[in-house]
């Protein structure tokens, strides 16, 4: 089985936030351990600045999170965006550590291990099964995603099944509200969460730990 | 003219063997040898049985078709990207609804490396001569049956049937590795045909042969002091000493397994 959690971001997750006010954000990387740590050391930063074109359309812009002699590191660590835009962090290197991304910004804390509003939690199940999900931090939020496998044995459904991969499901979440509850995939396929509105809730396999002591 | 001598044909020297082969029990090994492109860490264990005692003249204990009965268990580790191909999962985007799309990054694939775990159990049947070794041990006199040479052991059906093991433990190693679907089938197949049957047996020849290189049955052991009258106040007991003991394979009529001792 596959295990997944937003508290805890590998290769195969990417965690997504929308930058809708001018200002500074910093932010840091750290282990799932470490995500009580403050927001204010190891920082990296993003300049958010007002749009040059008034109504534009949002721009998505990526960050690579790498890990360097035990500490993660951005890829760029210093990014300049416009207001509106949104940053995708996600870590290429399956040998790395779950990671968190928490910082601060003229919106508030944004915080992959507790999803506040316009963040995006995205993974990709390798592994066919029903996973039920919920919110480690104790919100009534929760889903089932069933994951299920074609029959292999042709080269028609190898073809279907590498199709499939390109396309997601998105989960919208907005307060206690989850649309829908329940969805099923193929193997391989990416789910999206967007958040829309939340107290700040994570996306966590119902087979971990509900709270970190 | 030996003081005592005793004689077992070749039905008694079947139940000396038989017995002695019960006596030895289940030998256990362990170690790590090639299996085909990898490595594998072995235990395995064996115990003899049945076998036809043929007694041939001055000094050798024939057995026929003696079973060798073993188990053997082994693990070998395999790095999946050394049989499966580079793998990425397209960029994929989605609308959202507080911001036009979002688009995931491609995301290649790691291939675990695996641990596949295999065990087996069989029976080798093999005919070897044995050379008689009388010995003293101690204050025991041993009388052993040694085994002469390495026998040569039939291991092709038991390697086939590892390799199809093989395919199945593989199979199930596999099928928990994520995002493998369609490359399960001829993943597994990929393993056992980079092994082959030439891989078991060059695993299984050097695991199965050290069961049988000096292979040594106890066939009598009886204690240098022998006492023949219990102690029966006001006597004390009468003991003998057995100086010296030889064993040999006589043919006269019939062929003899004949023990001699001298006493004092």
């Amino acid at each position: 089985m596959d295990i997944f959690d937003s508290r805890s971001l590998r290769y195969i997750d990417c965690f997504a936030q929308k930058f809708s006010s001018p200002g500074k954000v910093k932010y840091r990387l750290t282990t799932t351990a470490g995500a009580c740590l403050p927001i204010d050391e190891d920082i990296f930063t993003i300049e958010v600045i007002k749009p040059k074109n008034g109504e534009k359309l949002s721009e998505q812009h990526n960050i690579i999170v790498r890990r360097e002699e035990h500490r993660f590191v951005a890829d760029p660590p210093h990014l300049k965006i416009e207001a509106g835009d949104m940053v995708l962090w996600n870590s290429p290197d399956p040998s790395a550590p779950g990671f968190v991304v928490r910082g601060k910004g003229t919106d508030g804390i944004f915080d992959s291990s507790a999803l506040t509003s316009e963040a995006v939690y995205t993974h990709a199940f390798g592994m066919p099964g029903d996973y039920e999900w919920v919110d480690a931090n104790g919100k009534k939020v929760r889903g089932v995603v069933q994951v299920r496998s074609l029959d292999f044995n042709n080269r028609e459904e190898c073809k279907k099944w590498l199709n499939s991969l390109k396309s997601g499901t998105l989960i919208t979440i907005n307060e206690d509200e989850v649309q829908p509850e329940c969805i099923e995939i193929l193997t391989g396929q990416t789910v999206f969460w967007a958040v829309q509105k939340a107290a700040g809730i994570s996306i966590t396999d119902a087979r971990l730990p509900k709270r970190f002591s | 003219m030996s003081d005592i001598i005793a004689a077992a044909d070749e039905v008694a020297a079947n139940k000396l063997v038989h017995t002695a082969e019960s006596t030895l029990g289940t030998v256990s090994k362990s170690g790590s040898g090639s299996l085909g492109p990898f490595i594998a860490s072995w235990n395995a264990s064996a115990s003899f049985s049945n076998g036809t005692v043929d007694l041939i003249a001055p000094n050798v204990v024939r057995i026929a078709d003696c079973d060798m009965n073993y188990a053997l268990g082994f693990t070998f580790s395999l790095d999946l990207n050394s049989i499966l191909p580079h793998f990425c999962l397209p960029q994929v985007c989605i609308p959202i609804p507080f911001n036009g799309s979002l688009c995931t990054p491609k995301i290649c694939i790691s291939w675990p490396t695996i641990s596949i775990p295999v065990s087996h159990s069989g029976v080798v049947k093999f005919t070897a001569d044995f050379s008689l070794n009388v010995h003293k041990v101690g204050s025991d006199w041993l009388i052993d049956i040694v085994i002469v040479g390495i026998p040569l052991l039939q291991i092709g059906p038991a390697a086939a049937a590892i390799l199809l093991a093989i395919g199945a433990a593989a199979s199930l190693a596999l099928l928990i590795v994520p995002f493998i679907g369609p490359f399960l089938a001829l993943a597994a197949a990929a393993i056992t045909v980079a092994i082959g049957i030439a891989g078991i047996t060059g695993l299984l020849g050097p695991i199965l042969t050290p069961f049988v290189s000096g292979l040594t049955f106890n066939i009598y052991k009886q204690p240098q002091v022998f006492e023949v009258l219990p102690a029966a106040p006001p006597d004390a007991a009468v003991n003998i000493n057995l100086d010296v003991v030889t064993a040999a394979v006589v043919s006269s009529d019939k062929d003899e397994l004949v023990l001699t001792a001298d006493i004092s």
